[in-house]
């Protein structure tokens, strides 16, 4: 992902295409790990800690933020492990 | 005198973005492809050869095709030739069937040397039009277009062209453009390939706003 100007492009190998977006969605690929899925509950807390609000005030946009993401390709749902799960 | 480690060097964060500010509405636009985009931009260029041509390709008006001025070039017929100021040569060919040039009757130089010999073919003007390969830009070039330093004859009325590209004729007595244009005609990729009149070489007129959209500016 790329600032440009007062947003940031990101592209998707998944669709082929490249998306403008900005400081929020872009906080929200940046707070997701390759490696170790978060939950929602982990984003909110901490994106609502960057932008010192609490989280339950961030939960809204940070769903809304996903949707988009999930649907652009840019971030992947993944079940929860076991250990989280349980 | 100031260092600056180079690994302290962060890249842009969104999420320190975020601290400067409150937590926005989230937003995401999806951007067109560039391939995409860039093939409907040539689209134009392949339609084109296949469309009927919807003005003639030579024109004395303004018109939104990519065009080029004609050029007059007036020299003469022969040369060395004589003007009509000039006093007529004092030439005469020997009775004897010789070539040499004989002493003149009534104007002998004053060493009575001979004049070196001389047409007495009259100078009469021929105008010829051509289009300047310097005038084509940088567009491709397929064969018989001239290059940049070399001119391609042209007629005013027909505005067919004829012959290959030329050197600049020599000795000019008068050139300048006219204000007539010959359209130029590109094939599907954007390279010229005729000027004028359509020819056996074919190609198709361009606008303005075709080309501007299949080579941008600077692209």
């Amino acid at each position: 992902m790329e600032q440009l100007g007062e947003h940031w492009v990101a592209f998707s190998p998944l669709s082929g295409e490249t998306h403008l977006v900005n400081d929020t969605t872009a906080a929200v690929v940046e707070s997701v790990s390759r490696e170790v899925p978060v939950t929602l509950e982990q984003l909110c807390a901490s994106l609502a800690a960057d932008a010192g609000v609490m989280p339950i005030d961030a939960e809204d946009l940070v769903r809304q933020a996903l949707q988009m993401l999930v649907a652009a390709g840019l971030v992947r749902e993944v079940p929860l492990p076991r250990a989280a799960a349980a | 005198m100031d260092h600056t480690d180079p690994s302290a060097v962060q890249a842009p964060s969104a999420r320190r973005r975020l601290i400067r500010g409150a937590l926005a509405a989230p937003a995401l636009m999806t951007l067109c492809s560039g391939s995409a985009f860039a093939a409907a931009s040539t689209r134009c260029l392949a339609n084109a050869q296949t469309m009927p041509q919807p003005a003639p390709s030579g024109t004395p008006a303004a018109d939104t095709y990519l065009r080029v001025q004609l050029y007059k070039v007036t020299t003469h017929a022969v040369t060395p030739c004589t003007t009509a100021t000039t006093s007529t040569p004092v030439v005469e060919t020997a009775a004897t069937g010789k070539d040499k040039p004989k002493k003149p009757k009534d104007s002998g130089s004053a060493d009575g040397s001979i004049p070196e010999p001389t047409t007495d073919a009259p100078c009469i003007p021929v105008d010829k039009f051509y289009v300047k390969g310097a005038d084509l830009g940088t567009y491709p070039r397929g064969p018989g277009i001239p290059s940049s330093s070399q001119y391609l004859e042209i007629s005013p009325t027909t505005y067919l062209t004829s012959g290959s590209p030329v050197s600049p004729p020599t000795p000019v007595v008068s050139e300048g453009y006219v204000s007539q244009w010959a359209a130029l005609r590109f094939d599907a990729s954007g390279t010229i390939v005729g000027i004028g009149e359509r020819t056996s070489t074919g190609g198709a007129l361009l606008s303005l706003n075709c080309w501007n959209s299949a080579f941008p500016a600077g692209a």
